[in-house]
């Protein structure tokens, strides 16, 4: 005998209720089942499928569903068990919502699922879908502008605590522009092995190996301070060349004379970023941003390393200009006039 | 450089997920997902799962699979794909885009079971995020083993023998540690083990039906291998800065061999790469 799934339905009480119609949306998409009957169809209790009997279509159930005979679709119970007997046959899957699906004697198709509750109405889990070129452009000026305003802070901290470490990287700058060059070009290239080397001394002693996870950071850390500070030196380098405050303090000059390095280097990034809509453009602009500001990280990874992170003063190679008579000893030692010390300005106070 | 850093900070901030556990306990579900076996040609069954605890081990219903989750459904979506032309399943999780990396959420934690029948021979391929696994998988016909350990507490075992031979077995681990009980039970020709960082403990316990070829290469972390005393051990190493504890093996050319090598039933290769970190041979099974 061939029924149609409907017309198996009629043999129980039919509930075409706003709830149960929500509950096949629910299965349907969340459970991606297909086919699935009108709420009007669904039974309010429970539905046997007799043996002979072949339903076309899916069968819903707010009760036990036992299936002697075949189901061409799905088989689901709302609320019960779903039993496939000896003989039975499901074409499709046989679903449970808080019960079990038992099949051992039947034949089930497709997959036997069962669940504590339905699914909630999400989107379906997709990998995501590729940004536009809109959204990836405004994304790149995004990380661009953030990236510029921690480097910005970075700055302004390095300002406060550090200036004079800048100061004098920076005059070393000024002064050994090509030895800073190579200077960082060879820090860079020897970065890696000078770790290795640290880390394979520190193996060497027994006590050393329990240092060496410190070791690491701390060598992480020190690289990555002489590089802010070594760009940073570049950026007010740069900058100021373009930013002359006359009469404003050396403090403001030089936070002015960093803001616009730094904005400097920003600007080349953020114009790569700006046309994320056009790839090729992009590509060559960020290649031109990166080479700047490699040859920056170059320059100023060099003078750090030349100057020993600004504590190198210049006093202690003779090359800073001295200042004579910047001090004198007051009183006569002895009755003869202390030798004057030569002393760079602003030291001794 | 400190631009490219401040570009990774950035980054890193601008896709931090959002809090989880905003959507309460009601958001997790569990739910079950098993296919009836038709036949017993070969399979091939692939789990992917971000993270969670997993569970994997032979079952004995006469099922294809039977996969139990307990997700986050607004987290994640179950993967249970099966391409009958193809014979292969995709089993697991997959992220709904806020990212699978803390699966736990409103005192909850994500879950994975499956069992799998011993009657097919299957290639299996574990891509397992950041989890805690059990990997029984003794009874299996396992033809090829590939697993991917992400940052993983992961225990591989084969506490009753492999009943096919297995080709293959591929074990790739990131940040995490592995072990591996009864590797001799595996039936394997070849086992190759690849660590990031972490601990690797290699048990070659378990019924010796063949000689073994195992080649690791650990970065960071420690190598153990337990090597029954009636196998003979021949081991290659290259270490940079890692100690060696040889248990007995004596150096001859080019190679570590345990002083039964010519005359043991069965032999153990080993080629073992590590950088930095200690690899240990010890004697008799864990």
């Amino acid at each position: 005998m061939l029924l149609p799934a409907t017309l198996g339905a009629q043999a129980a009480v039919a509930v075409p209720t706003a709830a149960t119609a929500r509950d096949l949306e629910r299965l349907a998409r969340g459970e991606q089942l297909a086919g699935l009957p009108p709420a009007d169809s669904v039974t309010a209790g429970p539905r046997l499928v007799a043996a002979g009997t072949t339903v076309r279509g899916s069968i819903v159930a707010r009760g036990p569903v036992d299936i002697y005979g075949t189901v061409e679709g799905n088989a689901v119970s709302l609320a019960g068990d779903v039993t496939v007997h000896r003989g039975g046959v499901v074409g499709g899957d046989a679903l449970s919502v808080g019960g079990r699906v038992v099949a051992d004697s039947g034949r089930v198709d497709g997959e036997l699922r069962t669940m504590s509750s339905l699914p909630a109405l999400l989107p379906p889990a997709t990998v995501a879908a590729p940004p536009t070129a809109a959204q990836s452009t405004i994304g790149a000026v995004r990380l661009v502008a953030g990236s510029f305003g921690m480097l910005l802070l970075v700055a302004i901290g390095v300002l406060l605590f550090a200036a004079r470490n800048l100061d004098e990287v920076v005059g070393t700058l000024e002064r050994s522009f090509g030895r800073a060059f190579w200077v960082g070009l060879g820090g860079q290239l020897l970065l890696l092995p000078v770790l290795v080397l640290l880390v394979v001394a520190l193996a060497l002693t027994v006590i050393g190996v329990l240092l060496i996870p410190f070791a690491i950071v701390a060598y992480a850390i020190a690289v990555a301070g002489l590089l802010t500070l070594g760009f940073l030196a570049v950026a007010r380098l740069v900058g100021g060349a373009f930013w002359q405050a006359e009469g404003a303090s050396p403090r403001a000059r030089s936070l002015g004379a960093l803001a616009v390095g730094v904005g400097g280097f920003f600007v080349l990034w953020l114009v790569a970023a700006a046309f994320g809509w056009a790839p090729l453009a992009a590509s060559v602009l960020r290649a031109a941003a990166l080479a700047a500001t490699w040859a920056a990280m170059t320059l100023g990874l060099g003078a750090a390393i030349v100057s020993r992170a600004g504590t190198h003063r210049r006093v202690a190679s003779g090359k800073r200009p001295v200042e004579l008579a910047s001090w004198q000893t007051p009183t006569p030692i002895t009755g003869v006039i202390a030798a004057r010390r030569p002393v760079a300005a602003g030291e001794g106070r | 450089m400190s631009g490219r850093v401040a570009l990774a900070v950035a980054l890193a901030a601008l896709a931090m997920p959002a809090p989880a556990g905003a959507q309460g306990d009601a958001s997790w579900r569990s739910v079950s997902f098993a296919r009836q076996l038709r036949d017993t040609l070969p399979q091939r069954i692939r789990v992917q799962y971000g993270a969670g605890r997993v569970d994997v081990r032979a079952s004995g219903e006469p099922l294809l699979y039977a996969l139990q989750l307990r997700y986050d459904q607004t987290r994640a979506a179950p993967l249970h794909r099966y391409d009958a032309e193809q014979r292969s399943a995709l089993l697991g999780l997959e992220s709904r885009g806020a990212g699978l990396r803390d699966s736990r959420s409103g005192g909850e934690s994500g879950e994975l079971r499956l069992g799998l029948p011993r009657t097919v021979p299957i290639d299996l391929d574990l891509e397992l995020g950041g989890a805690a696994a059990t990997l029984e998988l003794g009874g299996l016909m396992l033809q090829s083993l590939r697993l991917d350990c992400g940052a993983t507490e992961a225990t591989l075992g084969f506490a009753t023998p492999n009943r096919s031979r297995l080709r293959d077995m591929e074990i790739n681990v990131g940040v995490a540690g592995l072990t591996a009980l009864h590797l001799a039970n595996a039936n394997a020709d070849v086992i190759r083990v690849r660590g990031g960082a972490g601990s690797v403990d290699l048990d070659f316990g378990g019924s010796w039906t063949r000689d073994l070829s195992v080649s690791t290469r650990l970065a960071v972390g420690t190598l153990t291998l337990h090597v029954p005393d009636e196998v003979g051990v021949r081991l290659e190493l290259q270490r940079v800065a890692a100690s060696f504890e040889h248990a007995g093996m004596i150096k001859r050319d080019d190679a570590w061999y345990s002083a039964n090598w010519e005359t043991a039933p069965r032999k153990l290769r080993i080629r073992a790469e590590t950088f930095f970190g200690k690899v240990e041979i010890q004697r008799g099974v864990r």
